[in-house]
């Protein structure tokens, strides 16, 4: 009875932010184009055809083709996948890193809390273009260098977030109680804190999920991130470059275009999300 | 906490910061494959050679020593020598940092009197046409990537219109020839210095794209920002009584209202120009703009490490700078602050 009120008024606040619905739909369409890819593009996103180059957007070739004569779209949504595969990956390991220290500084804390929070002060001062830079040098640029550098950037708000979960969470009497029948830390924090922390961190891997997908494109852009002939977005832009100062608009346009929806989707959806579950964020 | 203990509490995590910076670009070197010293001597050079080398860059000392020789050196402006172009990277930076300065603080303020701005005009007119203008036009910048929406600009108002030069860098071709004579190196003040208006023109067209590419997600995220903080603001009860007392509309919002709901604003902006100065790196890469954000992407490339170094320690002591003054800010606007 109380569980279905629950998921009704999810429901109703959902669908009462018409932008969020439209993230949504965005982000369906994004996950779609990214699983389907292969069998829904007309050409592979390898395939040269040098009598057809740098051709203008038209019906046989939709976004138009490459100076390799490679077909734009089916490049683009293949584009899809890799951003789906490394924001995945990046996710997952900022997650557990996240989770684990913050968890640690909030429950354990002391020394703890001060050491593993300065490094968290200490990461967010530098931008993760930087952090990539940095990466690239020692390992030269490749989707590893991303994965890391991402990684390495993306921990520290979930720490913040779990840090901040934790102690709320500590307060409780259920807490209090177990550790009075004798419940260890280790047991605490794996069966009482993990559990309840881990909504909010799920909500919030959708906006980090749009910033990983940006970076990636950045990151790829200026040659420390995915290397060629990988279909990246960034990549794919970062061809076309030279060819925007002669007018072959599309090298640049679809795959600029295809970031910022997707981004914005993620946004869109994580902002709804977040009202759900956290009202006292919602926006004013 | 008392204000002095916070004061020398931020101090201290400004320069753990830049320990860490010096650490790290002090590593960066020892842990990439190769050896430094066979790095700097050319391909026919004997083992002898390479451990002359080695003795003469210290690096048969133990780490500890090394690392503090390094930061002696930094702290006598010595950043080492770039092996690609073979000149002093401090040197570099001298002539390529103002060209970032210049781009990155125009961007900043920009976008700080702009997204103010426009979040002021879209809480008083909350729900109506122009808070839903700027809501999608944040959503957009905070969305779009700022090296995409500088590749459309400069298709539409160089190739299209021809309204606004190449992207040439910071003049034009030509120009840069003429114009040797420079003293701060920010092209517009060296212009308005000099009554040089030609120049002024020049730089001031080249400056126009990439300053309003870089501010604008920033000025999306502090519109969102001041937005929120003047609907809680103007909700409160002072507001209330100063406008019951009479006081002019205009002077409530713009002075007393603005000056608390902006302090979100700027609790953030020692943030948000840290992404500002990551920003500047796709920038300088998408305008051929000659700043140390593309020094350094460039560098990665030729495997060049010392000025790589460099643009560490530059980012990490901007971003104690700017921190510094932020604080110091935020205890001017409100002195109900006492820490």
């Amino acid at each position: 009875m109380f569980k279905d009120n629950k998921y009704k008024y999810i429901y109703k606040v959902f669908l009462s932010n018409k932008l969020s619905i439209v993230g949504a739909l965005i982000v369906i369409l994004f996950l779609l184009v990214g699983f389907l890819g292969p069998f829904i593009v007309p050409y592979s996103p390898e395939t040269m055809d040098y009598s057809n180059v740098l051709s203008e957007p038209s019906i046989k070739h939709i976004f138009g083709t490459d100076e390799f004569g490679r077909d734009l779209m089916s490049r683009v949504v293949y584009g899809a996948r890799v951003s789906i595969t490394i924001g995945l990956i990046v996710i997952a390991i900022s997650r557990i890193i996240g989770i684990i220290l913050g968890i640690i500084a909030g429950y354990i804390g002391g020394v703890f809390d001060d050491v593993i929070m300065r490094f968290v002060d200490l990461f967010m001062a530098f931008p993760p273009v930087v952090i990539a830079m940095v990466i690239a040098t020692i390992m030269g640029g490749g989707v590893k260098t991303l994965i890391i550098a991402l990684s390495i950037s993306m921990w520290t708000g979930v720490a913040r977030l779990a840090r901040g979960e934790t102690l709320s969470i500590k307060q409780n009497e259920y807490i209090i109680s177990t550790k009075a029948v004798g419940g260890g830390r280790f047991h605490i924090m794996w069966h009482h804190i993990l559990p309840n922390i881990l909504p909010p961190i799920l909500i919030s891997s959708t906006l980090s999920f749009g910033r990983i997908v940006l970076s990636t494109a950045g990151l790829s852009f200026i040659g420390v991130g995915v290397q060629p002939p990988i279909p990246e977005w960034g990549l794919i832009i970062s061809n076309g470059r030279e060819y925007i100062v002669s007018g072959e608009w599309w090298l640049v346009f679809f795959p600029g275009l295809a970031i910022m929806m997707t981004v914005m989707g993620l946004n869109l959806l994580g902002d709804g999300l977040r009202d759900i579950f956290d009202p006292k964020e919602r926006k004013l | 906490m008392n204000y002095h203990r916070y004061i020398l509490k931020r101090l201290i995590f400004l320069i753990f910061v830049l320990i860490g910076a010096s650490l790290i670009s002090f590593f960066i070197v020892r842990v990439v494959p190769g050896d430094p010293a066979r790095m700097m001597l050319p391909p026919q050079a004997s083992p002898k050679d390479v451990a002359r080398m080695r003795v003469e860059l210290g690096l048969d000392e133990p780490y500890y020593v090394q690392y503090f020789n390094y930061i002696s050196n930094i702290l006598q402006g010595d950043l080492g020598f770039s092996h690609h172009t073979g000149r002093p990277v401090l040197e570099e930076f001298k002539r390529k940092l103002p060209a970032s300065l210049e781009l990155s603080i125009l961007s900043l303020l920009l976008a700080g009197v702009v997204g103010i701005w426009l979040g002021v005009i879209s809480a008083i007119n909350k729900n109506k046409f122009i808070d839903h203008f700027a809501r999608v036009f944040s959503i957009g910048g905070i969305s779009a990537p700022g090296f995409w929406i500088g590749l459309l600009t400069i298709y539409f108002f160089y190739y299209r219109l021809g309204w606004l030069p190449a992207p040439s860098g910071r003049l034009d071709i030509l120009t840069e020839n003429i114009n040797q004579i420079t003293i701060t190196n920010i092209y517009l003040l060296d212009a308005v210095l000099t009554r040089n208006w030609f120049f002024f023109k020049n730089a001031f067209l080249h400056l126009l794209l990439p300053v309003t590419v870089l501010s604008y997600s920033f000025l999306a995220m502090i519109c969102r920002l001041t937005r929120g903080g003047m609907l809680e603001v103007l909700d409160s009860d002072y507001i209330n009584f100063f406008r019951t007392n009479g006081v002019k509309k205009r002077r409530v919002i713009w002075i007393y209202a603005l000056r608390n709901a902006v302090r979100p604003v700027l609790t953030m902006m020692g943030m948000f120009f840290a992404r500002l100065l990551g920003g500047v790196v796709f920038i300088e890469t998408v305008f051929n703009w000659p700043g140390i954000g593309r020094y350094a992407v460039d560098s990665i490339k030729f495997l060049d490490y010392p000025p790589i170094q460099g643009f560490i320690i530059f980012m990490a002591l901007g971003y104690v700078l700017v921190n510094l003054i932020v604080d110091l800010l935020y205890m001017v606007l409100d002195p109900r602050v006492k820490y």
